[in-house]
């Protein structure tokens, strides 16, 4: 079996390939747990369950991929690239600025940010 | 040196914007209020300001932040009244701290539970460090 690399944007995270091979039963109870738990929209609509998901994922330092899979997801459900955005800021003060700094690598990369050039050297004065 | 008067007035005005004080900022009002106040920007501009998130969905995903963060009780129960009060009904709520099972796992996702079933149940927390 090929195991493809978590980094990869494919939106089937490593776990899910093994159990497939593996252990099929306990993939099936784990894919309907998440079905039924935010795969259906029940009283939160699709575009909130991603962001749920978009910051749970941030705060347990989910691999990137899947968190980049997440992002396009919540695009895909209606919400903007400055919604994301804010979702990953409101997890600067509880969370500290390495938890944002990793959702805010994954949201760079989804939305192609340019990042603004500075015009001077580092350390000059 | 800020004086007392000065500190009363300051953590006065960050429960009426913020709708609370935990333990932490009522310490750091009475003991440093320079770093109280040079922390209170951020959640200030992230949290507190309306910009594209409205405050329900803010308050909803700071909900499964602290949980994950595995915060104290007091502060996920925090959250989840002012998601209350800016409109979020208990179901809503409790389906959000679900999403918590497939990524956080039953730990975190229980300790949310018990804050929620506090809060909708109106039970003393047991944990009144807040």
């Amino acid at each position: 079996m090929s195991i493809a690399s978590d980094e990869t944007d494919d939106d089937s995270p490593v776990y899910r390939q093994v159990l497939a091979d593996r252990d099929p039963d306990v993939l099936a109870a784990i894919q309907s747990m998440t079905e039924a738990l935010g795969g259906t929209p029940r009283t939160l609509d699709g575009k909130t369950t991603e962001l749920l998901n978009i910051v749970i994922l941030t705060t347990m330092r989910g691999s990137a991929a899947r968190l980049r899979a997440h992002m396009r997801r919540a695009m895909s459900q209606g919400a903007s690239e400055q919604e994301i955005l804010e979702a990953l800021e409101l997890m600067i003060a509880p969370s500290g600025i390495p938890v944002f700094e990793h959702g805010l690598s994954a949201w760079a990369e989804v939305v192609n940010a340019v990042e603004l050039k500075p015009d001077v050297a580092p350390f000059s004065p | 040196m800020a004086t007392q008067q000065e500190k009363l007035d300051y953590l006065n005005e960050y429960v009426r914007s913020r709708g609370y004080a935990h333990r932490t900022h009522r310490l750091l009002a009475n003991y440093d209020l320079d770093a109280f106040k040079a922390m209170n920007p951020v959640p200030v501009t992230t949290v507190a300001n309306q910009r594209t998130l409205d405050q329900q969905t803010k308050e909803v995903l700071l909900i499964v932040n602290f949980a994950c963060l595995r915060a104290p009780r007091y502060i996920i129960a925090t959250h989840i009244r002012k998601a209350l009060a800016f409109g979020a009904t208990e179901q809503r709520i409790l389906e959000a701290i679900e999403v918590l099972m497939p990524e956080a796992g039953r730990t975190i996702f229980e300790e949310a539970l018990l804050a929620w079933d506090e809060v909708v149940s109106r039970t003393p927390t047991k944990r009144q460090e807040g």
